[in-house]
């Protein structure tokens, strides 16, 4: 850092440190407190930074903040995954039907079986009962 | 440009998501600064909202889609804000009578609320008096703190040609309000 430098640096960024490019900082702030003419060159830098800094500031009002926030996406509605509730109630009823109609499909083949045999017994026992009439 | 990380990277992802918490906290953060910048490169309070507004119609958009890692979502912004603001510079010099009105002059000072206020008035119109681009690099330098390299990438131009630009605009500033020195320096 030199004297050069240090005043187009300061002409450019104004006279706070904290604004002065990081990877030179270190070096004008060891030039500045080494070298006399360093602080000279900063008055004009202040005068300027002064009124910059008296420019009119706007806040952001309630209205504008609203204005924009009306704008905003809307939270999206979650896809439903397969464990998710709906699924699972869809899935229970489904399985639940399932199972009601492996029971009654099994029921009804065993009501069916039953009156097979039924009708077989009676089939046989009509048979031996004709045949009793025929022996006598 | 630096490739560090990105400290809205998370804030856009949930934002894109819609997520309420998100949104609000992303208006608080960004939209002073979108407000601000538009103001200082604009002059005209109604024009910033305006363009602040506008900014966040096109975060809106782009939010759900942003891909990390491209730039820093703060620059981008920085950019669409900055389009923005040139689009109506341009208005403004292609319709001469839209230039930033005179606002009505307050007569004489006698207090100090008022004195600041002209003060700033003056320092306002002396910005505006500036070249775009000029004030394009007093503005992101000074008031949005962007760093050299930031500054420079986004206005496309090399570090040493964003430093003329800010040494040749802090001097015609000063030179512009060289009869308030005495009023400056009582705030330094």
């Amino acid at each position: 850092m030199n004297a050069e430098r240090f005043e187009a640096m300061v002409a450019a960024y104004g006279a706070e440190p904290r604004r002065w490019p990081e990877e030179e900082r270190a070096a004008a702030l060891a030039f500045l407190n080494a070298d006399p003419v360093a602080e000279r060159l900063l008055f004009e830098a202040r005068m300027t930074d002064a009124a910059l800094s008296a420019a009119p500031s706007q806040v952001a009002g309630a209205a504008l903040r609203d204005r924009v926030l009306a704008a905003a996406p809307q939270p999206r509605p979650e896809r439903a995954a397969w464990w998710s509730k709906p699924f699972l109630s869809w899935g229970a009823g489904l399985a639940a039907a399932s199972v009601a109609g492996v029971v009654a499909g099994s029921l009804y083949i065993q009501a069916g079986a039953a009156d097979l045999a039924a009708d077989e017994v009676l089939a046989a026992a009509g048979e031996t009962y004709e045949l009793s009439e025929d022996a006598a | 440009m630096s490739k560090a990380a990105d400290p809205d990277e998370e804030l856009i992802g949930r934002v894109g998501r819609g997520d309420p918490a998100a949104v609000q906290a992303l208006v608080a953060r960004k939209l002073p600064r979108m407000l601000s910048l538009a103001r200082r490169m604009l002059g005209d309070p109604a024009e910033a909202e305006d363009v602040a507004q506008e900014v966040f119609l096109r975060v809106w958009k782009q939010a759900p889609r942003w891909k990390p890692g491209a730039a820093r979502f703060d620059t981008w912004m920085h950019r669409v804000a900055l389009n923005l603001c040139y689009d109506r510079l341009r208005a403004r010099r292609e319709v001469p009578t839209a230039e930033v009105p005179d606002r009505p002059d307050p007569g004489p000072a006698p207090d100090r609320a008022l004195e600041t206020a002209q003060l700033g008035d003056r320092v306002e119109r002396a910005l505006q008096a500036l070249s775009d681009r000029q004030r394009e690099a007093i503005v992101l330098c000074w008031w949005q703190e962007l760093s050299n390299k930031e500054a420079a990438a986004l206005m496309e131009i090399s570090v040493d040609a964003l430093e003329s630009l800010l040494s040749r605009g802090r001097r015609a500033l000063r030179v512009e309000l060289a009869d308030m020195a005495p009023a400056t320096a009582k705030g330094a």
